[in-house]
């Protein structure tokens, strides 16, 4: 915390929230698969910034390393997601998610 | 961790087999991997090993459960394993069980949050590509996609709890945050928030309500095959990782954080079987009788320690093998390659073959809790736990459930034994020698638990 004195941990947490939160908003009201997985990137990013400065308030690296972890997991779910989202465009000829509607209750 | 490099192993042969030129014995090699696990369960069996600078640490809770898993996974592929051996993508299935056979052990084995979300991943990742295997069929698609999104939603909360966890505690080892579980840690408003945010995900995972809509149409699309998997050992990796959590952070019950998972067990109990009995197409049906099947395992969760465990590890060997009777059934009768099923499929089916409705019948007599079978054990342990720990409310929410469940049960009964079957469909189905001895040695296999409940708890007393 020396670098940025004036700065807490709540500072972070707010940020952080706040990314989360318009991830999930996103994922809930965007119809575009494509808006959909960079909501789902935002959220991971918002928990990237939270660990960060939980680490920093620990003063361990422990949650550094869990980053690392993220962003590897991160990129693997997106490439699976993207080769679904292809397969789904060859069927469909579309990437809203509207159409996916085949099966109901 | 033996198992894991086992597996971990046969997924990197499977993926080079086809270079190197021995993709004609891979699914042999898969099954001789998955008996050379079990088997090398029983050099420590009941010791405490930790590995990976005690991140994981293999005990008795996690070897047992492994250890069925494992059972579960070579009856898989004893009924199914043919079925995905036909198309020219083999070995890549193969790689992809066995990379989430890895997630699974991890899942089990873990003291360290970070092997949990890793384990999950792991998990997780291969099954996104399983479940959109059938590349052509639209349902398929959806299915793969809505699980996808869902997952990778669910990882997101999770991670979040994680690191409000981590900000509350400053620690990933679940041992050190035993410690400080009582009091919340330094921040106890973070510790709530990360506690309230992991139930959440788990509660994602095994499909419980309010976050349960996403597994019937995920279970409906999928491939059948890949459904039941899902559906078995998904489920029991999911709630046996819960378990493992509040075991050793709480090591009982977990104080505040038992209402919310009470209420979700009830309710999920109660509004997945109602809303299970109006279903019509059988596969969505067994995904809301699944529901209510999660809702009572969680009720192992909430009770937790030895007792906890005990009714767990029997209630999701009894559950998987049923549901693998079931789907074996399900897989045989539900042929036409409508874009509908309906439980309509299934009349007559004792006059089209006297064997399938047998089975079909055990199948769901066990998952319904009825007495000389496995179920009926599984329940009552369940339901015991519940009692000695004074939680009435979920009692009274599990025999209603039941008896709920029972309704849509009876009516496939119903329609294979005294109904007469449609003209327009095949009056013979043909079964080969295969198909009988599968069906019979499951079926007897949940006979004989039912009679010998203390065959499987005798293998987790710690």
């Amino acid at each position: 915390m020396e670098i940025l004195p004036n700065i807490s941990i709540y500072h972070y947490v707010i940020v952080s929230i706040l990314l989360f939160g318009i991830g999930v908003v996103g994922v809930m009201l965007r119809r575009n698969a494509l808006i959909i997985f960079m909501c789902i990137e935002l959220m991971l990013n918002a928990v990237n910034l939270l660990m960060v400065g939980f680490s920093n308030m620990w003063g361990d690296g422990k949650a550094q390393v869990f980053v690392f972890f993220i962003m590897a997991v991160a990129a693997a779910e997106v490439v699976i997601g993207l080769a679904i989202l292809m397969m789904v465009y060859r069927n469909q000829e579309t990437t809203d998610i509207n159409i996916l509607n085949k099966m109901k209750w | 961790m033996l198992q894991l490099m086992i597996f971990g192993g046969i997924g990197l042969l499977a993926m080079v087999s086809e270079v190197l030129g021995f993709s004609r014995i891979m699914s042999l090699l898969f099954r001789v991997g998955t008996l050379v696990c079990i088997a090398s369960l029983f050099i420590n069996y009941g010791l405490d090993i930790t590995w990976f600078g005690n991140m994981m640490v293999e005990d008795r809770f996690s070897q047992a459960f492994i250890l069925t898993t494992c059972l579960m996974l070579a009856t898989w592929t004893f009924g199914f394993g043919r079925k995905i051996g036909e198309d020219e993508f083999r070995n890549d299935y193969i790689a992809l069980f066995s990379f989430s056979m890895v997630g699974g052990v991890m899942m089990l084995s873990y003291t360290n949050l970070v092997m949990l979300f890793l384990g999950l991943e792991i998990l997780s990742i291969p099954l996104y590509v399983l479940v959109g295997s059938s590349k052509r069929n639209l349902k398929s698609n959806e299915s793969a996609f809505k699980y996808f999104l869902m997952g990778a939603f669910a990882s997101g909360i999770m991670l979040f709890g994680i690191a409000f966890l981590y900000g509350a505690t400053g620690t990933f080892d679940l041992h050190q945050m035993s410690l400080q579980a009582q009091t919340g840690g330094t921040f106890p408003i973070f510790f709530h928030v990360g506690m309230v945010l992991l139930i959440f995900a788990f509660a994602f995972k095994m499909a419980v309500v309010p976050f349960h809509f996403w597994a019937p149409d995920v279970y409906e699309g999928a491939p059948n095959a890949m459904t039941v998997y899902m559906a078995a050992l998904v489920k029991t990796f999911a709630i046996a990782s819960a378990f493992r959590f509040f075991f050793l952070v709480f090591g009982g019950e977990a104080g505040i954080y038992s209402t919310l998972l009470i209420g979700m067990s009830a309710v999920s109990m109660l509004l997945g079987n109602i809303i299970g009995a109006v279903q019509d197409n059988p596969k969505r049906l067994l995904a809301y009788s699944g529901v209510g099947h999660a809702g009572f395992m969680l009720m192992a969760v909430i009770v937790n320690g030895q007792v906890g465990a005990n009714a767990l590890l029997y209630y999701s060997v009894v559950y998987s093998l049923s549901l693998f009777l079931a789907f074996f059934v399900l897989d045989k009768v539900l042929i036409h390659d409508d874009f509908y099923w309906s439980i309509g499929d299934f009349k007559g089916l004792a006059k089209r073959n006297p064997w399938l409705a047998m089975s079909m019948s055990v199948a769901l007599l066990s998952m319904a809790g009825i007495p000389p079978l496995g179920g009926f054990y599984a329940k009552l342990f369940m339901l015991k736990a519940a009692f000695t720990n004074g939680h009435y409310v979920l009692i009274w929410a599990g025999l209603i459930g039941s008896l709920v469940a029972m309704y849509y049960y009876l009516k496939f009964i119903i329609n294979m034994y005294s109904r007469n079957p449609d003209s327009d469909v095949d009056l013979n189905l043909t079964l080969n020698y295969w198909d009988k001895l599968v069906m019979g040695f499951i079926g007897i296999t949940l006979l004989i638990l039912g009679l010998f409940p203390d065959l499987v708890s005798a293998l987790i007393r710690f």
